[in-house]
């Protein structure tokens, strides 16, 4: 009953008409920002904190807020539209998101998308409402081994329950922990793998490398076709979801939202791994895990609800305990210092206007972002009806300039341009690429966590044994590592039918 | 196919071979804690383990070809390739805008053979959307040619 009240008090600061107008400006700030490659949602509020100067700190930390959550409703438009990610969170969202668009389901694809989101905002805010403190404590149970193990299992999860080669999967990924090699060590700071290069000292960022995977390396089988690269044939009636688009995704929503929640109040985690955790775990339930890969809007929906709840979660531990959960929320705790408020624990209790009134910004927020989307999203699909041929080489400059706007520096856009390549290559090599760029967005926190958890226990691997936590992962990762073959091994036990099974998984 | 997975494998080994490589002069381990070339080993070890079982799989497995283009989907591919080098080694001269506007004209008209006005209007719309959206609006500093933009 007190935080209901406390949140009317917030309402009551969040609906004045200047806070009102600088929320609208966060979230349409935030969407587009998070629709162009390159730039995310902390580049965006990085950039834009200085204009924050002058301003009240709530009417501050509301506009922030809102480019932060409204990044993640942007970068689903060109992972949909165009296969090139916005941001990270937006990589497995690409991955169905856009197979969907290619069935002519953009509009589809983009409105569950908005509506998942939507539900997943509020249901988190309603849940930081009442959990903040509860769900810090739990969070803080987290620490080295679980975190390593964590990140462990979001690769060895989506790599053995993809569809394909498990082996396959598995190599991607270890290529990807060695792109992530190059640059200095995280614990001792010297030089690995540059091989003498000024360049490679910072290593080679996630973003370039998934922005030519993608985005160029998918343009580039597109242009092999001779025949007249036709539109994509969206046709009226596709533009909209169905009722049986919506029965199948419910639960998924729900599920992306539960998951991606609890990821994201765990710090460092984030929506990227949120968003991943979440799609492997929808994986699990669904009742087409076939369409996986290929289409499936559940798989979307799940992913997009699970980021846009994580973004949210991350509040809770900077709100609570005044530690930032990810980069957004860094960029936010900057924000407070700059603005002469202390973050810490006692945030809640010295300064319950600033915090109410974020928390019913971001309700409001979230309904504003509805609605820009909802009837949008087939304007937004109509797009693709242009011919791709036109759109073509757009996105590959498009792709290029937002390679160059992550650093400034030519080298990413070699490195993006060489990426374009190889992705083309493993496209006709049949090799996976979403497990390349999720290792090396998630080999550094693996790598920190092991070497730390390893420093904990003096050495040995009992620490691993005896968190009830990390146990419960590691058992998680043994599974999803020994269940490829268990499956093959079914498969190969059944009599075999005429027809080649589809839903049997070659394990080598 | 078979080629292809063959070709992955061996990459794959010559990778791990160079990790191993470039970091034999770095400490495995430093008293209880692990060194910098602990986590690039075990990596190593997985690649070589996992090229190992792809290429046994390859050698044992099905002849299923790859999906390679067509003589002229292929040049289409290699031609626009060529074209990204070109656009990427001219921005530092000629600047973002100049070198975009060529590479869009260069691919629409000559790879893709698009008309001359659908062409120049999708260039001028790219190239400006991208200048107001990057350089004025977000302050990113693209290179600029000897024209100043």
């Amino acid at each position: 009953m007190q935080s209901f009240d406390m949140l009317m008090q917030g309402f009551a600061v969040a609906l004045t008409p200047t806070n009102l107008l600088f929320i609208f400006i966060g979230v349409l700030l935030g969407q587009i920002i998070g629709a162009l490659p390159g730039i995310g949602p902390s580049a965006g509020m990085a950039l834009l904190l200085p204009v924050t100067y002058g301003m009240p700190p709530a009417t501050a930390l509301m506009m922030l807020a809102g480019i932060m959550y409204g990044g993640m409703y942007g970068g689903t438009l060109t992972s949909v539209l165009i296969n090139v990610p916005g941001e990270a969170a937006s990589v497995m969202t690409a991955v169905d998101g856009h197979q969907l668009a290619r069935q002519g389901r953009a509009g589809a694809a983009l409105s569950i998308a908005a509506v998942g989101s939507f539900i997943a905002g509020v249901g988190a805010v309603i849940a930081v409402m009442f959990a903040a403190t509860a769900l810090s404590a739990f969070a803080l149970r987290f620490s080295s081994p679980e975190y390593f193990l964590l990140a462990t299992l979001g690769i060895t999860a989506t790599a053995s329950l993809g569809s394909g080669s498990a082996v396959k999967a598995l190599l991607v990924a270890v290529f990807g922990l060695i792109i992530a090699l190059v640059g200095t060590d995280p614990i001792t700071g010297i030089n690995r793998l540059t091989f003498g290069s000024v360049d490679l000292l910072e290593g080679i960022d996630f973003l370039p490398v998934a922005i030519g995977i993608f985005g160029i390396a998918e343009v580039l089988v597109s242009l092999e076709q001779t025949t007249d690269l036709e539109p994509m044939k969206t046709r009226l009636r596709d533009l909209w979801p169905r009722l049986k688009d919506w029965t199948e995704c419910r639960m998924a929503i729900l599920r992306g939202s539960v998951i991606g929640f609890i990821v994201g109040v765990m710090p460092g985690a984030g929506p990227t791994i949120a968003a991943l955790v979440a799609y492997v775990a929808e994986k699990r339930f669904s009742r087409h895990p076939e369409r996986f890969g290929k289409g499936a809007l559940d798989g979307l929906a799940a992913c997009e609800s699970a980021n846009n709840s994580a973004v949210t979660g991350a509040l809770v531990p900077m709100l609570a305990l005044g530690i930032p959960g990810s980069a957004s929320t860094a960029v936010l705790l900057a924000a407070l210092i700059l603005l002469g408020v202390r973050p810490g624990p006692m945030l809640m209790t010295e300064q319950p206007q600033l915090v109410w009134g974020l928390i019913a910004s971001m309700y409001i927020g979230n309904v504003i972002l509805l609605v820009m989307n909802l009837p949008l999203a087939p304007l937004f699909a109509s797009m693709l009806r242009i011919p791709y041929a036109f759109l073509a080489p757009g996105i590959l400059v498009l792709s290029l300039v937002g390679a160059y706007a992550t650093t400034l520096s030519l080298f990413t856009v070699v490195v993006t341009l060489a990426f374009g390549f190889i992705g083309y290559l493993m496209i006709k090599a049949d090799l996976p690429r979403a497990p390349l760029v999720l290792a090396l967005v998630l080999a550094p926190l693996m790598e920190s966590s092991l070497r730390q958890s390893m420093m904990m226990s003096e050495g040995t691997l009992n620490i691993f044994f005896e968190r009830p936590i990390a146990l419960v992962l590691l058992v998680g990762v043994v599974l999803s590592l020994v269940w490829p073959m268990i499956r093959a091994a079914r498969s190969a036990i059944r009599p075999k039918p005429a027809a080649r099974d589809e839903h049997a998984v070659d394990p080598v | 196919m078979r080629r292809l997975d063959i070709a992955t494998a061996v990459i794959m080994l010559a990778l791990s071979a160079i990790v191993i490589a470039g970091l034999s002069g770095y400490a495995f381990w430093l008293d209880y804690a692990p060194g910098p070339a602990f986590a690039p080993y075990l990596i190593a070890g997985s690649g070589i383990l996992l090229s190992l079982l792809l290429l046994v799989a390859a050698l044992r497995g099905g002849r299923e070809p790859a999906d390679w283009p067509d003589a002229f989907g292929g040049r289409r591919v290699l031609y626009t390739v060529i074209g990204l080098i070109l656009f990427v080694a001219a921005l530092p001269f000629l600047g973002f805008a100049f070198s975009g506007i060529v590479f869009m004209l260069v691919v629409l008209l000559v790879v893709l053979r698009r008309r001359m006005v659908p062409s120049l209007a999708t260039t001028a719309i790219t190239v400006a959307l991208v200048q107001g959206i990057f350089v004025h609006w977000l302050s990113v500093k693209l290179p600029t040619g000897p024209w100043g933009f």
